[in-house]
């Protein structure tokens, strides 16, 4: 029999198989028929809505830039920047674009809420404001507690004010990653009440220790701006860097996305910034009285301790030796640990030192707030200064624990606004296990939130867009500037001002203040500085002058336009008060967790897109990719890739995270720019109760931190935790843009 | 024997079917789909010279070329004489305020983002792309658009700046000099983007 070999077989019966493939896919089914249909009328006879375009001030960070928003038949459309204002000039980021899917947002709170279930069940009832409004004021009293997230300009008069009218001292401004530790030691080292202007397009070395200001640090809009002058020397963007290209050397443990925009990338043991900066300083030849106190920091003692060879710190000061307007910045990693305040105290040195060898050091004083010489923020201030008296953490910690220690919690009722506690409070923070002590809990969140579980009361705010307001941004470009926020849309749903909301409250409570409205207040701040501003403004009426701020976004005056003579130009004062020396006591940053049983430093940092998580509910944020990984709709863990093939991890396997007060689970990103003995994971998700969007993704870090504090000014350090690693032998799943780092060409940094 | 006439036989059939696909695939041999209104590309691109921007009149200023409205048509046919240049189809969708419903012919997948702006105001001729359209009765595809042809011609252009200050595409084997002053930067021009993150945003 003549058999058919294998090879045959094969042929044969692939000849038939290619060629039924092939008849049956040319002779296939009809294509789909896709139609493209025409308009009626030509496009020049289309009848098209009239759009408005309205400025106002951009409350998504405490940065303050300026916005315009376009709006049609009522309804916003589009944010732009403002270009007049001198912040952001016509620019904005990401989070400012998505205030769009704020006020939009379908999990908004619809109207004042009641809990109606048993507490944490997040059930509520709807109910009428003058119902809220007449339950909760006579509770109002000497015993309430105010908690609020940054807020500056008449809402922060407004709210110390309701506080001195109810006869409550109990008043917080907290911001975890905000600037309070830079304006304390800002003052301490220059004397200066408010933060300073760090002018990078006239710098051309700049050593930031930590500082992540293309993301997230101070007013990353505006530093763009600054970096892209400063990168591109002459440029004809009217911020000209007379030096031509700067460099820029970024000292961190973790390569941030401004460490990945720098020449270079020093990756440095976290809490040691401040001895890198004093051994800088010490081989810059410092002044004779500095001496006894700079020579301990030698170059080799601090090498081993930052984990920074001694050469590459000898080049540094070399280029610093060289520079002729050298800028030193301080903040992320170097002012989360409990010695922040040390670290920037010696990094301010480092510049006090270099203005003193004659370098243009290029940090501007800022001129103080424009509504400072408004007598009735004397008492007060505006959120921007300086303030002696003011809460820290610790503060609220030691309150947390008075109220978990008493029989009877020594405060009655507590006020939340633009924060959530129960988001941004480590887990075994003292304060929060005692709110749940606190008889009466009011959220003004316009959205839910972690903490609206938690609420008795939901008294929704307006969002920005709909919202009247002022916001003086604390790190001011140089020159005075006062953001205005008018409502560009009537408000969409039943929600009310807290401005309004607490002018109320203090009716209904018998402890009137004199005002109508919240836009009363701004707009009489805006007579005040009209008043103020009589002699600058030459006939001008109130009414037009008010008009006219409205219009442009706010008063400022723009750098550059040459009508400014005041403080703009001046630099930091030419004889700031002696340096503080004595306060250099080095201080070594301390970690919970014993280094042999947790052996990794946990590092948190803000998203550039979530922040802590007021942006996980924008979906637009949420899709945008973070701008070094690239993934999208979750969190991840970065570990060194040379410790996770040692642990057997690889790329989206889960791992337990566990500290010595708690855990969370996320999935490992190999990351090449993280040293052996960090993880970094990022802040914003971990949501359960934040709406639709932000629910079930990722996880928070800063429920797993211990509650410490910076040890000089008793701010929340949130570096200051060690971690642990266990395998739980599943995967999880990472979203995300782009391909590995080998894929991509990239080199695996040694650690 | 029977081995040898088996793989023959087999052959047989993958060659004539290959040939056959091939042939009904080779570029003109589509007709082109039917259009609810058996409008002409020949008729008002070729003999009336029309411009292409006159009816696509968004392809210098949007992703999209668009298609003409139902006005711009009728615009034109209310001022002509004779029955021939009053199809019934037209009149009757303006009449009856009804959109057309025209059969797309060139349809791009939603993963590849094509702007007709950037090649239009670069001066890439229609016809690279779509083929001497001015010569079809019905509009077909002359099946340029794959990504190779992308690709390839990515590779093998350049964008050049004339002496104006404008871009200009230089296509492969053309010599713009002949028509426009061109400024020689260093190196030549700039090569048009092949990062996948052009098309596939």
């Amino acid at each position: 029999m003549n058999r058919l070999s294998r090879r045959e077989f094969l042929a044969i019966g692939g000849g038939v198989t290619a060629t039924s493939a092939l008849l049956l896919s040319g002779c296939g089914g009809a294509k789909e028929v896709r139609r493209l249909y025409a308009t009626l009328t030509r496009e020049e006879e289309m009848k098209l809505g009239r759009d408005t375009w309205y400025a106002t001030t951009c409350q998504e960070c405490s940065a303050g830039c300026g916005l315009l928003v376009r709006t049609l038949d009522g309804r916003a459309k589009k944010i732009e920047g403002n270009p007049l204002h001198p912040l952001n000039r016509g620019k904005t980021c990401a989070r400012a674009q998505a205030a769009l899917q704020g006020l939009y947002n379908p999990d908004r709170h619809e109207g004042p809420l009641r809990r109606s279930g048993p507490r944490g069940s997040a059930s509520f009832d709807r109910v009428t404001w003058d119902e809220a409004i007449g339950s909760i004021a006579p509770e109002i009293g000497g015993d309430v507690l105010f908690l609020s997230g940054p807020v500056t300009g008449n809402l922060h008069w407004l709210i110390h004010s309701f506080m001195g009218a109810v006869g409550s001292e109990r008043l917080y401004f907290l911001d975890t990653f905000g600037p309070d530790r830079l304006r304390w030691t800002h003052r301490v080292a220059y004397g200066q009440e408010t933060l300073p202007h760090y002018d990078l397009a006239r710098a051309d070395l700049i050593i930031s220790f930590g500082a992540p200001f293309l993301e997230t640090w101070l007013s990353p809009v505006h530093f763009s701006r600054g970096y892209g002058a400063f990168r591109q020397g002459d440029s004809g963007t009217g911020e000209h860097n007379p030096w031509g290209r700067g460099t820029l050397i970024q000292i961190e443990p973790r390569l941030s996305m401004t460490a990945a925009a720098a020449d270079r990338w020093e990756p440095i043991r976290p809490g040691t910034e401040g001895l890198l900066a004093l051994a800088l300083a010490n081989l810059l030849s410092p002044p004779g009285d500095w001496q006894p106190l700079l020579s301990s920091y030698s170059t080799t003692s601090v090498a081993d301790r930052c984990g920074i060879r001694a050469e590459r710190i000898e080049e540094m000061a070399e280029s610093l030796e060289r520079a002729r307007a050298p800028l030193i910045l301080g903040g992320g990693a170097a002012e989360g640990t409990t010695n922040g305040a040390f670290n920037l105290l010696a990094i301010h040195l480092l510049n006090r030192l270099l203005m003193e060898r004659g370098k243009e050091v290029p940090i501007r004083a800022n001129p103080p707030s424009p509504l400072a010489g408004v007598e009735r923020f004397a008492a007060t201030g505006d959120g921007t200064s300086y303030r002696a008296q003011r809460r820290t953490f610790r503060d609220l910690e030691s309150l947390g624990e008075e109220i978990l220690d008493a029989s009877e919690s020594p405060v009655r009722a507590v006020f939340l606004h633009g924060i959530d506690p129960l988001q941004s409070l480590p887990g075994s923070s003292l304060f929060r296990k005692a709110m749940e002590r606190i008889p009466l809990i009011v959220s003004f969140a316009p959205y839910p939130d972690e903490t609206s579980g938690l609420a008795d009361w939901i008294l929704p705010d307006h969002t920005s867009l709909e919202s009247w307001g002022d916001s003086v941004p604390g790190a001011a470009p140089g020159g005075p500037v006062l953001g205005l926020c008018q409502p560009v849309v009537r408000p969409r749903l039943d929600t009310r001002a807290t401005g309004d909301v607490l002018l109320e409250l203090a009716r209904a409570a018998g402890r009137e203040l004199p005002w109508q409205a919240f836009r009363d207040v701004v707009q009489a701040g805006l007579r005040d500085l009209h008043r103020l501003e009589a002699d600058r403004l030459e006939g001008i009426s109130s009414t037009t002058f008010e008009e006219g701020l409205l219009a442009k976004g706010g008063w400022f005056a723009i750098p550059g336009d040459g009508d400014w003579t005041g403080p703009m130009a001046k630099a930091v004062p030419a004889e700031p008060p002696p340096f503080p020396v004595e306060l250099l006591a080095a201080q070594e940053a301390s970690f919970e967790g014993d280094a042999n049983e947790f052996p990794f430093v946990l590092l948190p940092y803000p998203s550039a897109l979530l922040g802590q998580g007021e942006g996980a509910n924008r979906p637009w944020l949420q899709e945008a990719g973070d701008p070094m990984t690239s993934i999208a709709w979750g969190s991840w863990l970065e570990v060194n890739p040379h410790v996770a093939a040692s642990l057997g991890l690889s790329e989206g396997d889960l791992v337990e995270v566990e500290s010595p007060t708690g855990q969370v689970v996320l999935p490992v990103y190999p990351y090449p720019g993280i040293g052996p003995d960090v993880v970094a994971v990022p802040c914003g998700q971990g949501n359960e109760l934040s709406g639709r969007y932000a629910k079930d993704r990722g996880a928070n870090p800063l429920q797993i931190l211990s509650p410490h504090t910076d040890e000089t000014t008793g701010d929340f350090a949130w570096i200051a935790t060690s971690v642990r690693l266990r395998p739980l032998g599943r995967r999880g799943t990472v979203v995300k843009y782009e391909g590995s780092a080998r894929e991509l060409g990239g080199e695996d940094h040694a650690g | 024997m029977r081995r040898r006439t088996l793989s023959l036989i087999g052959f047989g059939l993958v060659a004539v079917a290959a040939a056959l696909v091939v042939v009904d695939r080779l570029p003109g041999r589509e007709p082109g789909p039917v259009q609810p209104i058996p409008f002409s590309h020949a008729l008002h691109a070729g003999t009336y010279e029309i411009s292409c921007l006159y009816c696509h009149r968004q392809a210098d200023r949007s992703i999209v070329a668009g298609i003409p409205s139902v006005q711009t048509c009728v615009d034109c046919h209310r001022g002509l004489d004779g029955p021939a240049s009053q199809p019934p189809e037209l009149i009757a969708a303006w009449e009856n305020q009804e959109t057309i419903a025209w059969v797309k012919v060139y349809d791009l997948p939603d993963h590849v983002i094509f702007s007709h702006k950037r090649h239009v105001r670069v001066g890439v001729p229609c016809q690279t792309c779509h083929g001497p359209v001015q010569e079809m009765e019905r509009v077909r595809s002359i099946g340029a658009l794959s990504m190779r042809q992308c690709v390839a011609c990515h590779r093998e252009s350049q964008v050049r700046m004339t002496t104006d200050g404008v871009a200009r595409a230089v296509l492969p084997g053309t010599n713009p000099h002949a028509e426009i002053q061109l400024i020689d930067i260093k190196g030549g021009g700039r090569r048009p983007s092949i990062d996948c993150a052009t098309c596939h945003k």
